[in-house]
C-alpha cells in the first residue's frame, strides 16, 4: 500500500508541482504586494487559491488516487530562500481539503507567511441546511419585518 | 429544570430565546421586562420612531443629556469611526433616509450626500450629547447587539444561566458548563444553504451581509464615502465575547482589513468575498462546506 502510494506520487509529481508553483507565487505576489500596502490583497490571494481548487476536475479525469499528499515549495525572499509547506487531500478525485504551512524563522517572512496562512482558505460551496444537523443559524435572510412587507408592496404596485 | 423559549418580533426583527429554567410562571414576568428593556432604547435611539429622542435630534441642533448605554455606543462609535475612517458612522442616518431607508420604508432613492464629519455635529461630554448641527443620527450597526448583550444581562439577574438568544441570526450563547454549540453560517447568496458550521460557546456570534434590507441598486450597507452600496466583500461573521462588539466589527468588516480592527478589539472572523473565497482568523472553529 506504502509502496503504491509512493509510486502514485511520483506519477502526479508534474501537476502538483504545478500547483505548489502557483501557491509559491501567490506568497511572493502577496508579499510583494504587501509591501506597497495594498488593502484588497488577501482578496486577490484568494482568488489565486481558488484556481488550484478548479483544478480539481482536471484531476479527476486523470483519475488521482485518494489521499493525502505533502510537498515543499521554494522561494526566494529578499532575505533569501524560504520554504513553505502544501499539504493536499484528495477524495475521488476531487482536493477536498488543502493547508498550507509556513516554515519561516526571519520574523518578516514569518509574518507575511503567517498572513498568507491566516488568509488561505478554500472557496466555499455550500450545503444545504437539512444535510447538515444544525440547531442555529447565523445569517440576514430574516429580512426585518415591516421591511419586507414594504418592499412586497412597492413590488406589487410596481406591477399592477 | 426544563427549556423553554419565548419568542416575539421588537425593533424590526424576530427573536428567539431558548433557555432553561425551573418555573412556567416566570415567562410571562420574563417576556414583559424584556419588552420593557427593549422599549426603553427605542424610544431613545431609533430612527424609526416619530417619538424617539433621535428623531427630535434629528430636528433640533441643542444639548441633551443621554443615559450611560447612550455615551457607552456613542464612544464605541467614534472608536470604530476612527478605525474605519469615517465609513463606520451613525451619521449614515440622512444618507440611509435619502437612499429611501426612511422611517416610512419609502425605497425611493432621492440624491445622495455624503454624512457630515463626526467634529462637525457631535460632541460628547460626559454625559451631555452636544448637536451642532440637525443631523438624524443611526445606530443600526450596533443597537440589535447591544440589546441582546442587555437581554442577556437581564436573564442572568433572574438566576438563568444557560440560554441562546437569537435576533434574526445574531445569536448569544451561554452554557456555564461550556458546551458549546454548532451554529450554521448561511450562504449569502442562497438562504437554504450553509458555507460552514461554527462552534462557539459563551459568546457572540453576528452576520452582516448586504443582501439583507436590498432595495433598487442599494442595501443597508452603504459607503459614506462613494454613496454607493458597499459590495466588496458579500458577507460577514465575527464571533466575540460580546454581541455589541460582535454586530459592530461585522459592519466594519466590510470597510476595513480585519488586521488593522484587532489592534483595538479582539473578536474572531470570516469574511465570504464576491468570488466566494473566504478568509478567516486563525482561531475561530469552523468548518466549510
Amino acid at each position: 500500500m506504502e509502496e503504491n502510494k509512493t509510486n502514485s506520487m511520483t506519477k502526479y509529481a508534474l501537476p502538483l508541482v504545478a500547483v505548489i508553483i502557483i501557491i509559491v507565487a501567490v506568497v511572493a505576489v502577496y508579499t510583494y504586494t504587501n509591501n506597497s500596502s495594498e488593502e484588497s490583497t488577501p482578496v486577490n490571494t484568494q482568488s489565486e487559491s481558488m484556481t488550484i481548487l478548479d483544478s480539481s476536475e482536471n484531476s479527476q479525469i486523470l483519475g488521482y488516487k485518494d489521499g493525502t499528499y505533502t510537498a515543499n515549495g521554494n522561494y526566494v525572499s529578499p532575505g533569501g530562500p524560504r520554504e513553505i509547506g502544501v499539504t493536499i487531500t484528495l477524495a475521488g478525485g476531487v482536493i477536498t481539503d488543502t493547508s498550507f504551512e509556513g516554515r519561516a524563522d526571519d520574523p518578516t517572512s514569518k509574518r507575511f507567511q503567517g498572513e498568507f496562512s491566516d488568509n488561505y482558505a478554500p472557496m466555499i460551496v455550500g450545503k444545504n441546511i437539512d444535510e447538515v444537523a444544525l440547531t442555529k443559524v447565523s445569517g440576514s435572510s430574516l429580512t426585518p419585518i415591516g421591511f419586507k412587507d414594504a418592499l412586497e408592496k412597492i413590488k406589487a404596485q410596481a406591477q399592477s | 429544570m426544563d427549556t423553554r423559549q419565548l419568542t416575539f418580533e421588537a425593533i424590526g426583527t424576530q427573536w428567539v430565546i431558548d433557555y432553561i429554567g425551573d418555573k412556567v410562571s416566570k415567562k410571562n414576568t420574563l417576556l414583559q421586562e424584556i419588552m420593557r428593556e427593549i422599549n426603553a432604547f427605542d424610544v431613545l435611539y431609533s430612527r424609526f420612531r416619530e417619538d424617539s429622542l433621535i428623531s427630535h435630534i434629528a430636528t433640533t441642533p441643542g444639548k441633551y443629556p443621554i443615559s450611560a448605554d447612550g455615551v457607552q455606543l456613542l464612544t464605541l462609535y467614534k472608536q470604530l469611526y476612527d478605525l474605519t475612517n469615517g465609513a463606520f458612522t451613525p451619521l449614515i442616518g440622512n444618507m440611509l433616509a435619502d437612499a429611501g431607508y426612511d422611517a416610512s420604508y419609502s425605497f425611493q432613492p432621492k440624491k445622495l450626500q455624503k454624512p457630515p464629519r463626526w467634529e462637525d455635529v457631535i460632541t460628547l461630554d460626559n454625559s451631555t450629547l452636544i448637536i451642532k448641527n440637525p443631523a438624524i443620527l443611526d445606530f443600526g450597526g450596533l443597537g440589535k447587539g447591544y440589546m441582546i448583550d442587555v437581554i442577556a444581562s437581564l436573564l442572568e439577574k433572574h438566576g438563568i444561566q444557560n440560554f441562546c438568544i437569537d435576533a434574526g441570526g445574531d445569536i448569544l450563547y451561554k452554557n456555564h458548563k461550556d458546551v458549546g454549540i454548532d451554529i450554521g453560517l448561511e450562504h449569502p447568496q442562497n438562504f437554504n444553504q450553509v458555507i460552514g458550521v461554527a462552534h462557539i460557546v459563551n459568546q457572540s456570534i453576528c452576520a452582516s451581509a448586504g443582501n439583507r434590507r436590498k432595495w433598487s441598486q442599494y442595501h443597508h450597507i452603504m459607503n459614506p464615502h462613494t454613496l454607493s452600496a458597499q459590495n466588496t466583500v458579500l458577507a460577514t461573521w465575527v464571533v466575540a465575547d460580546t454581541t455589541l462588539v460582535a454586530d459592530a466589527i461585522a459592519t466594519c468588516l466590510f470597510f476595513t482589513a480585519p488586521e488593522v480592527l484587532r489592534e483595538q478589539f479582539s473578536f474572531e472572523y470570516v469574511i465570504v468575498y464576491p468570488d466566494h473565497t473566504v478568509a478567516k482568523s486563525s482561531n475561530i472553529p469552523v468548518e466549510f462546506y
